[in-house]
């Protein structure tokens, strides 16, 4: 029933919630794709790939749901836990993944997991709006399929954290039975909570679980793995993306103004056929400056404030994207 | 352009001064001071003007505004405070003057926009009315700034800073109007309109501020001196200055209530002024009087009115004063407050029925009565105020409203979940529903229900107390005489009751719901009562309602979820209310009555949950048993849920024993029947194979296990429980599936046609294997379970998908963790297939390494650790498209580099020091060694010791078991053979020839397998048929010589010694790696006799094999021994 799905995208992008029986379908649906799906999904570019979509107003309107019908995405873990429609966000995800299920890979962030989001506020914010768990334990279900990372055309490795003192390899990662829950250690928790940081060899992660990683790490992995780059998320960066250690590893955060709060603009990284690398910055849409509403028609009735906020975002968001995007 | 900085705070970076000039620079302490609302003077004209830090801007109003406060109070405004103020108002002015003029003359020599952004947010485009049109007379920077003692609103062009487009004097009437976010518009006395389109809503509330207090202090100023009463009753004339003059609102009627909206929301902006509105709105009824007028607004169906008192309304409601809802929650008024709020002016055409709603759809049930009046009035306003949130509310509200709304419901709830803790009755009135009377007896529970409620009522605390006695610990059931007479029926049994027992059933659902919101202490302490005072009972007759009715449905699903939320909180309480129920039953039984047969909780939940059709109850039921026997908790937490665990009681271990047993004893049966109705696999498989290969196609495992969506589901459920049992309930468990013949048919469900059902059975395989228990294991192999896991690997393996990546890791971890048995076992049985596998271009290295190892334990070679580090790169092999080989060329060199050391330490005579360091080295490497039998580390030397006497005395010593490790040596010296690079590099590519190699490798390994761990004359037919093979295989690739390099290479990596034999003759023409010349030069010298001896060796070895297989068959020999029950005991006999 495409149509049915294609309902819900729509429904989904309003922000408005869909039925639970609907939730439950696209579970069971997004299920069977998602375990036909490798540890390691393998991409071909031109491909986009964002970081930590919580506001998916500003993400899809922006950058991947314009260009779904020509390239593909991937997103980077941490669809949940953040903002007030993460349900929302992360079943539109979800669904755009069972309608394009060739478009989009989804990787899993330390976030898709039973325990931190009854903490953070996935499950309370089901329990909100369907009255149940139930939704959230079907969400959780899916958590478990999801992808570890992806590697676009074998030279550019996504994944939600980092590496792991466990693996030396891309490969090694394929024999990690990835359907459980997120351990609180091993390589399966690092490659999702371990972070870059100036330092040399391993060192112990502040969060608690995976690891910090240097340079000579990063570099090592990246020569006996064949790749160019390594692109994560799972740090905050107010630029919106963040290249370390010459440029082997770039942190690619998607959620500008963070908890509603930091802020920070965001990006998404877009590599074109070549693997040309190119960051597209934006802000969150109403805090960016809009360009000016049309003059008001007569003095107690000018035009309505959401059309004309609604098309200043639009049109600043281009301004920004012309202004920002830049070329490495 | 006065202070544009003044309010910026100073931790801001990016709010520079707009004007950066040399005295501005100065003026950071002032800026300082601003925040801190000491310097009035900034605190003025902060606001005032163009501040860009929201936050130093609110602050500086705030604080401006509290020093002024007294002055307008809303009874009496006092005239000396006037005078004071009106004085420092002016002072105040005047000294903004100063600076502003300072800064102005600033701001001219710099004479253009800065670069900074400062100024950005009120841009802005100016509009005049002319005719009926807007014009647009350009976009520029809009400020208020002060001159001359007059506050004036300025606009200079984008373009050109010293191109002012407008500017105009701010007057004290109200002629400025706020529209949408973005637009002020007004008319200047000379009858033309402006507007000011501002690009950002926050430039123009600024600017909208600005415009505000100007006119505040103007009517200060204008009246402070002069009105020293409040006027009471409707003005004259009522405009928002008037109010805001008079200090205190206007009674409200027709016409002028948006006046008084707009009056109330300048007013508030001081917190003691809010606060005075609050309470006068409060002590003088306001709201009611607002009542009055909506009902004539409706009367008189005048649109206008009641959209001005929505707004109003919503505005008063906004003030975010704890006691002003309550004071809108009283009966008497919160019908006509959400009935103001349903005339929305920005939905002009529509009207909500919040009213209609109250009124007929929402009912307030009260299944079992509260007896405390305020606690009920909570009850009601909690309703309320969430109504108010989440509806009336939820499209005006912001943050600041919203917090507070929760506050007030979370103190509510907090209230009602104390009461319901505390009220002897309440908790006691809501079990005693689902319990008949010999329940009650057995539990010591007051049968209440005969007591009436009024009694109750009547004589609360005599009641408290008496309930205190009955519940005393110790909790002697009564003599049970005194209810002999009764029949005992299971409650509820009368439709009545059943209806009321539905409700709380919802009762207890909201109550849970309210529970999870509270606080951690308040919300333990909760359900720590709840399961006390024996709710589950509840729960179960919930549970145990009908599934084929929709009420049936909802109760179910209700019980899921308030078992869910007392497991989540009060995991052993629940336990031990099945154990009590196992207590009372055994009781109940001993004291002869005759009862109906009780189930308990635990057991009712495995019946429902095999027998549900509905996947919502089957994931609840699923995860809820889950959690309730789970014995092993998680790792210490990294993350904060760990308070619950805090608050949680003490684990009880002797009753999780016992509520194990039970478990095991009475409901698994049950829960795991429906594995009953699936056939073994081997039914299965055995058609499958004829048919798969009638159609010859490779060997793909056609789904034929076909379900319904529900019974997968449960499947997938039952399959998750089974693997979490078998990992965590050791020897039950074990026993279960030993004396069960579960895992047979689980194995059928390898084949189910649900991917995820196919992965959830094979889990539970994982969870075999990971115990590492020989029995279970062997009793996989009885079973012939690895077939069908094999297939699945098989069938699987064309792809890189979950399952693939699971299979992958079973196999995997059984090498990692060298099972020896395992593997042998697998090996010896599957080998054919494993060796399928090995082929494979996306498993083959990994199943490569898997038979690596295998040969390894059977064969163990001289230098273990050479084979431990070759799979490493191996196994990261498939992924380098590009540079991949490079890599691994360079990790070669490095494990070269290393292995240098060793060898050259080993080759010398017995030398414990090389012993210690290789055993360093091994576990240092990945600990693949770590079940290695005590003669694995120190073979390899004493084979290479006594190698060349052993290659000397071939025949004579070959009784001995080590023999294969005696003859390696040669194997390994043979590669030093001197040979130049060319070659040598191009053997670093083995992933090219892979595929040929890998089955001439499994000839040749098969040999040291049988010598170990078989005896019998079959190995030796076995033997000599894959010698006799691999005698032909070995000339063919001798005529390719690069190619054999790379085999070479890879099979002295795996030290595979018969290999060697069989083609050493080629040895000497070709080359091999660095590290085996230099380690090799002792051996070197008798090298070449042997390496020519060789050429006849195989005839010779099988030969020697075979006595060895004798020798072994007939010692008592360790090994073999376990291996035997799989298949070979009929070969054996």
């Amino acid at each position: 029933m495409p149509s049915d799905l294609d309902r819900q995208i729509e429904q989904l992008y309003r922000c408005e919630p869909i039925s639970e029986e609907d939730v439950k379908r696209l579970c069971i649906k997004a299920r069977e794709i998602l375990i036909e799906e490798a540890n390691v999904q393998v991409v071909d570019s031109p491909v986009t790939v964002s970081g930590f979509c919580s506001t998916l107003r500003t993400v899809l309107s922006t950058g991947m749901f314009a260009r779904r019908t020509s390239e593909a995405c991937i997103d980077h873990g941490d669809f949940v836990d953040r903002g007030f429609y993460s349900v929302e966000t992360f079943l539109l995800l979800l669904a755009l993944k069972v309608r394009y299920p060739e478009r989009i890979t989804l990787i899993r962030g330390n976030h898709e997991s039973r325990q931190i989001t009854q903490v953070y506020g996935f499950y309370d914010e089901c329990q909100r709006k369907y009255g149940s768990s139930n939704v959230w334990r079907w969400c959780c279900e899916v958590f478990d399929y999801l992808a570890l990372g992806a590697i676009v055309d074998g030279r550019v490795f996504c994944v939600h954290g980092g590496l792991s003192p466990n693996l030396q390899g891309i490969d090694q990662i394929r024999a990690i039975d990835r359907k459980q829950e997120v351990p609180h250690d091993g390589p399966m928790c690092d490659l999702l909570w371990s972070d870059p940081d100036d330092i040399t060899g391993w060192g112990l992660s502040p969060r608690g679980a995976g690891f910090l990683f240097g340079a000579d790490i990063t570099k090592i992995f990246a020569h006996n793995n064949a790749i160019d780059l390594i692109a994560r998320a799972h740090q905050l960066a107010m630029e919106g993306y963040k290249l370390m250690f010459d440029k082997t590893i770039v942190t690619v955060w998607s959620a500008p103004n963070y908890c509603y709060r930091c802020g920070n603009v965001a990006s998404i990284l877009e590599l074109d056929d070549n693997l040309g690398q190119e960051y597209k910055v934006f802000a969150h849409a109403p805090s960016v400056r809009s360009s000016l509403p049309e003059p008001p028609s007569f003095p107690l009735h000018p035009p309505h404030f959401t059309q004309a906020q609604a098309r200043g975002c639009i049109r600043a968001t281009k301004r920004e994207e012309r202004e920002f995007s830049l070329r490495i | 352009m006065s202070s544009v900085h003044a309010a910026g705070s100073a931790t801001e970076t990016q709010t520079q001064p707009l004007d950066a000039t040399p005295d501005q620079v100065e003026q950071p302490a002032s800026t300082t001071t601003t925040n801190t609302g000491e310097a009035l003077g900034d605190g003025v004209a902060g606001p005032s003007t163009a501040s860009l830090d929201t936050e130093g801007r609110v602050n500086g109003a705030e604080k401006a505004a509290t020093a002024k406060e007294p002055t307008i109070g809303p009874g009496a405004l006092q005239p000396g405070e006037g005078v004071v103020t009106m004085s420092e108002v002016e002072h105040v002015e005047g000294a903004d003057a100063e600076q502003e003029q300072g800064a102005v003359i600033g701001s001219d020599e710099s004479g253009q926009w800065t670069e900074e952004d400062s100024h950005e947010l009120k841009r802005v485009k100016v509009y005049e009315l002319i005719g009926s049109r807007w014009v647009d007379q350009g976009t520029a920077f809009c400020f208020g700034d002060f001159q001359d003692n007059e506050a004036l609103l300025i606009a200079r062009a984008e373009a050109d800073f010293n191109h002012v487009i407008l500017s105009t004097t701010i007057r004290t009437n109200d002629v400025y109007q706020r529209q949408q976010d973005t637009l002020i518009v007004w008319t200047e006395p000379d009858g033309v309109d402006y507007a000011l389109s501002f690009q950002d809503p926050e430039g123009c509330a600024e600017v909208w501020h600005f415009i505000q207090e100007v006119q505040r202090h103007m009517s200060n100023r204008e009246d402070a001196g002069v009105s020293s009463s409040p006027i009471l009753g409707p003005e004259p004339l009522v405009s928002t200055a008037n109010i805001i003059r008079s200090g205190h609102l206007p009674q409200p009627q027709l016409g002028i209530i948006g006046e008084i909206e707009r009056a109330i929301k300048s007013l508030a902006r001081t917190n003691a002024i809010k606060e005075r509105i609050c309470e006068y709105i409060q002590t003088e009824d306001y709201i009611k009087s607002m009542i009055n007028v909506m009902n004539q607004a409706e009367d008189l169906e005048s649109l206008e009115n009641l959209h001005a008192l929505c707004s109003c309304m919503q505005t008063i409601l906004m003030l975010n004063d704890h006691s002003l809802y309550e004071h809108i929650l009283e009966d008497d008024i919160f019908l006509g407050v959400v009935g103001m709020l349903e005339y929305d002016p920005e939905f002009p055409t529509h009207k909500a029925n919040y009213r209609e709603f109250l009124h007929q759809t929402s009912r307030f049930h009260q299944p079992v009565p509260l007896r405390d009046e305020t606690i009920q009035k909570k009850v009601h306003h909690t309703y309320r105020l969430q109504f108010l949130k989440d509806v009336v509310l939820a499209r005006a509200i912001d943050d600041s409203t919203f917090n507070v709304l929760n506050s007030c419901i979370i103190f509510n709830q907090i209230d009602i979940i104390n009461h319901v803790q505390n009220d002897p009755a309440f908790l006691l009135e809501v079990v005693c529903t689902f319990l008949d009377d010999n329940m009650i007896e057995l539990l010591g529970l007051e049968p209440l229900r005969k007591v009436h409620p009024q009694d109750l009522e009547n004589d609360k605390d005599k009641m408290d107390v008496d309930q205190a006695q009955e519940r005393s610990p110790s909790g002697v059931p009564y003599p049970n005489g005194t209810t002999a007479d009764g029949v005992c029926r299971p409650r509820p049994c009368t439709e009545e009751e059943v209806v009321q027992a539905r409700e709380i059933i919802f009762l207890i659902q909201q109550l849970c719901v309210m529970g999870k919101n509270v606080q951690l202490p308040a919300r333990m302490a909760l359900f720590r009562a709840l399961v006390d005072r024996g709710i589950l009972f509840g729960v179960q007759w919930a549970m145990s309602q009908p599934e084929s009715e929709e009420q049936g449905r909802q109760m179910i699903s209700a019980a899921g979820e308030i078992l869910t939320a007392l497991l989540d909180h009060d995991l052993n309480g629940v336990r031990g209310h099945v154990l009590k129920q196992v207590v009372a039953a055994e009781r109940e039984k001993s004291m002869g009555k005759k009862v109906p047969e009780r189930e308990t909780m635990l057991f009712l939940m495995c019946r429902v949950l095999v027998k549900s059709r509905d996947l919502a109850v089957q994931s609840q039921l699923g995860e809820s048993l889950r959690t309730l026997l789970e014995t092993q908790q998680d790792p210490p937490d990294v993350h904060p849920m760990a308070g619950i665990k805090f608050f949680q009681r003490n684990k009880d271990e002797p009753g999780v024993e016992r509520f194990l047993d039970n478990f095991y004893k009475f409901c698994i049966e049950t829960l795991f029947r429906p594995f009953g109705d699936i056939p073994e696999f081997r039914t299965l498989t055995g058609r499958l194979y004829i048919r798969s290969r009638s159609s010859y196609v490779d060997s793909c495992v056609e789904p034929r296990l076909t379900m319904s969506r529900e019974r997968t589901n449960l499947f997938l459920y039952l399959c998750d429980l089974l693997s979490m049992f078998t990992l965590q309930h050791s020897f039950r468990i074990h026993f279960f599936i030993l004396s069960s013949n579960i895992a047979t048919r689980v194995a059928s469900l390898l084949t189910a046609r649900d991917k995820h059902l196919r992965l959830a059975a094979f889990r539970f395989f994982r969870a075999c294997v990971k115990l590492n228990n020989q029995n279970l294991f062997n009793y996989l192999l009885k079973h012939d379970i690895f077939q069908p896991i094999l297939d699945l690997t098989a069938e699987e393996s064309r792809r890189d998908t979950l399952l693939s990546a699971s299979c992958q890791e079973l196999f995997e971890h059984m090498r990692k963790e060298n099972m020896k048995e395992a593997i042998n076992q697998c090996m010896i049985m599957y080998e054919a297939k494993v060796r399928t596998l090995a082929e494979n271009p996306l498993l083959g290295p990994r199943f490569q390494n898997f038979i690596r190892r295998w040969e390894m334990n059977n064969a163990p070679p001289p230098e273990e650790e050479k084979k431990t580090e070759a799979p490493i790169p191996n196994g990261a092999r498939r992924w380098g498209q590009g540079r991949f080989p490079e890599a691994e060329e360079e990790d070669y060199f490095n494990t070269d580099d290393d292995e240098d050391i060793v060898p050259v330490m080993s080759s010398p005579p017995p030398n414990p020091r090389s012993n210690t360091l290789k055993r360093k080295r091994t576990t240092m490497m990945r600990r693949q060694q770590p079940p290695h039998t005590s003669a694995a580390p120190s073979q390899p030397l004493s084979a290479l010791v006594a190698y060349d006497d052993n290659d000397d005395v071939d025949g004579t010593e070959s009784f001995d078991v080590r023999l294969p490790q005696a003859d390696e040596p040669p194997a390994l010296s043979s590669p030093s053979i001197p040979r130049k690079l060319p070659e040598t590099t191009s053997s670093y590519f083995p992933t090219t020839d892979e595929p040929p190699a890998s089955p001439r490798m499994s000839h040749k390994q098969i040999p040291p397998k049988p010598l170990v761990s078989q005896p019998g004359d079959e190995q030796d037919d076995l033997l000599e048929h894959i010698f006799n093979n691999s005698r032909p295989s070995s000339p063919s690739p001798s005529s390719k010589p690069p190619e054999l390099g790379a085999k070479r290479r890879r099979d002295d990596d795996d030290d595979e010694l018969l290999e060697r034999l069989a083609t050493r003759s080629k040895r000497p023409s070709i080359s091999q790696s660095p590290e085996k010349e230099k380690s090799d030069p002792p051996p070197i010298a008798g090298r070449v006799g042997p390496t020519k001896a060789a050429e006849e060796g195989p005839k010779k070895i099988k030969l020697k094999f075979g006595v060895v297989g004798a020798a072994v068959a007939a010692s008592p020999s360790t090994e073999p021994a376990p291996s035997d029950p799989g298949t070979k005991e009929g070969d054996n006999g």
